[in-house]
């Protein structure tokens, strides 16, 4: 029985430059794990070692996804082997693309009753990877879940909604994705490390065309942003600069 | 285009796109999963159909996502559109991962019918985008405008739709009250400046006298907990555009200057003048908060 984690490499766009003709230049931005992908490890190594499931970790993206560095970076996390496609033709793939791209790895696999993942990449941050993999799976699935257990073919997950937290029961195999207090994941220490380096990846080259996109990008430029007055106030007499706060948003209209 | 379809188990989405994602509202079919109210609200806006789809007791929306799937892509839909809900997103995740379309998140506005305009790479980049086939799209419901009220213009059709995948075991109530931050007018913000939860009231004094909602930054919602998640501002929270809002303590990070930039007046108040938030706000306050804060309270209420 194997566990899956769905893991991206990324970068956080805040150190991207942008050109005005919304050109990205991702150079002096640094790759990690997704920020939130490392909770999904945590609770999938909580699960296996549970259970006795293998911990697989899944990632689809650039070539750099499969440098040594960001395996070690993954595998020091807890996961037991590494499964990538990683080239450069699969740079950027839109959101549909990736989820069947995961797919088709995980159907690969076989014998995977549970794909965890984060709630939400750092760069694209559309946190619909999770969903429309499941839909490509045909499996159910669950998102922002802060608890998860394996007991059998039963998950039993806890998520925050409108009236309380609920507590759910889905049947494997099923996508669930991790909310950040899920866990606390660890930090890697030297032992982990050590660890990773004799843990086992493979490179894998699918054999899917990607679905075409069904929408074109027909212009990219940098976001106009609303001009802001900046009009900057020194609070060390806070009465007198709450006053004139005051005062410039009753004149300005706002109150 | 003769053939949209809203998914949705929300009644505020239902009736936000069901007046606002086409030009023509009998061009719209809404399904509207385990909600009553989100049917009901569809109906009030004459959306050409209206699907309820009723869910066995204890059993959740994502129970019935592939059979959803499959009652709207019998239709073939040119556009499907959802809320940014956990629950919407299994709905409209389900439809694009079958179908194998494309399907995008962070729409700001619709220059025609079948081409939006949105912001990609967690806002820095801005782009207009054209469908050429079958898109799914998720997105924040814009500001309510005026509502619609009265007897349903659309006959609702009721489908029981039962699935044994998911079930609702247990339900723990909790405390804390819904906040609908998208339609607020004034919010009040706070983040990591605030050195206490116990602090919390003097943010609410300052909400009070503003009649403002109140949020936060990530960390106080998904680190430290002292507000509930549905609470915070953010790229991956909410996306809020009101006339007025306060973000105190708040250094504005871009994946929080994202869920706040499309507010009408931004204010400030950091004891950090380098902090990235003063490069983006109308007006701002150099300062102790401890100490603004009270203090533009008491201006407020004077």
């Amino acid at each position: 029985m194997k566990i899956v984690v769905a893991y991206k490499w990324a970068a956080n766009p805040q150190d991207a430059e942008v050109s005005p003709d919304g050109a990205v230049d991702w150079g002096r931005a640094t790759e990690g794990i997704s920020e939130y992908d490392p909770v999904a490890v945590e609770v999938g190594r909580q699960l296996a070692d549970a259970t006795g499931a293998e911990l697989v970790g899944v990632t689809v993206g650039a070539a750099s996804a499969a440098a040594p560095l960001a395996r070690k970076a993954a595998l020091s996390r807890g996961l037991d082997r590494l499964v990538i496609a990683a080239d450069v033709a699969l740079a950027g793939l839109d959101t549909t693309a990736t989820a069947q791209a995961l797919a088709q790895i995980i159907k690969d696999l076989g014998d995977v009753c549970l794909v965890l993942a984060g709630d939400v990449s750092i760069d694209v941050a559309a946190k619909l990877v999770p969903a429309t993999l499941a839909g490509s799976l045909g499996w159910p699935c669950l998102l922002e879940v802060s608890s998860v257990k394996l007991d059998g073919s039963t998950v039993t997950a806890e998520r925050a909604s409108a009236a309380g937290v609920e507590v759910v029961q889905v049947t494997t195999p099923a996508v669930i994705a991790c909310s950040a207090d899920a866990t606390v994941p660890r930090i890697p220490g030297m032992k982990d490390i050590l660890a990773a380096a004799k843990k086992p990846s493979e490179a894998v080259s699918l054999a899917l065309s990607s679905p075409p996109r069904t929408v074109e990008v027909i212009e990219r430029r940098r976001p106009a942003l609303k001009a802001r007055k900046g009009d900057l106030l020194n609070g060390e007499d806070a009465e007198s600069a709450a006053a004139a706060l005051y005062q410039r948003l009753h004149d300005g209209g706002v109150l | 285009m003769s053939n949209i379809w809203v998914v949705t188990s929300n009644a505020e989405v239902a009736d936000s796109f069901a007046g606002s994602v086409a030009a023509d509202p009998t061009s719209i079919t809404v399904v509207a999963v385990g909600s009553t109210e989100a049917a009901e609200a569809a109906a009030r806006r004459g959306v050409g159909r209206v699907i309820s789809i009723v869910l066995a007791d204890g059993s959740p929306v994502e129970a019935v996502a592939s059979e959803v799937a499959d009652l709207v892509l019998r239709a073939t839909p040119e556009l499907v559109f959802g809320g940014v809900s956990a629950s919407d997103r299994v709905l409209l995740g389900a439809i694009a991962g079958r179908a194998g379309v494309s399907i995008i998140s962070a729409v700001t506005g619709f220059p025609s019918e079948g081409s939006f305009t949105r912001e990609i790479l967690g806002g820095i980049v801005a782009t207009t985008e054209r469908a050429t086939g079958m898109v799914v799209v998720s997105m924040i419901p814009v500001r309510a405008t005026e509502s619609v009220t009265g007897a349903a213009a659309t006959a609702i059709e009721t489908q029981d739709l039962a699935a044994a995948m998911a079930h609702v075991v247990d339900l723990r109530p909790t405390e804390t009250s819904a906040v609908n931050l998208t339609n607020a007018s004034r919010i009040v913000s706070v983040g990591r400046g605030l050195k206490s939860a116990d602090d919390l009231s003097m943010i609410n004094d300052l909400a009070a006298a503003l009649h403002a909602e109140v949020s936060c930054s990530r960390p106080l919602a998904e680190g430290l907990g002292w507000l509930p998640k549905d609470r915070y501002v953010g790229i991956s929270g909410n996306q809020v555009t009101p006339d007025l809002y306060v973000a105190i303590g708040i250094s504005g990070q871009l994946q929080h200057l994202v869920g706040c930039r499309r507010s009408a007046t931004i204010v400030a108040i950091n004891n950090d003048e380098k902090a990235p938030i003063f490069s983006s706000c109308d007006y701002g306050v150099v300062g102790d908060l401890y100490s603004v804060v009270p203090a533009l309270t008491k201006a407020l209420t004077a």
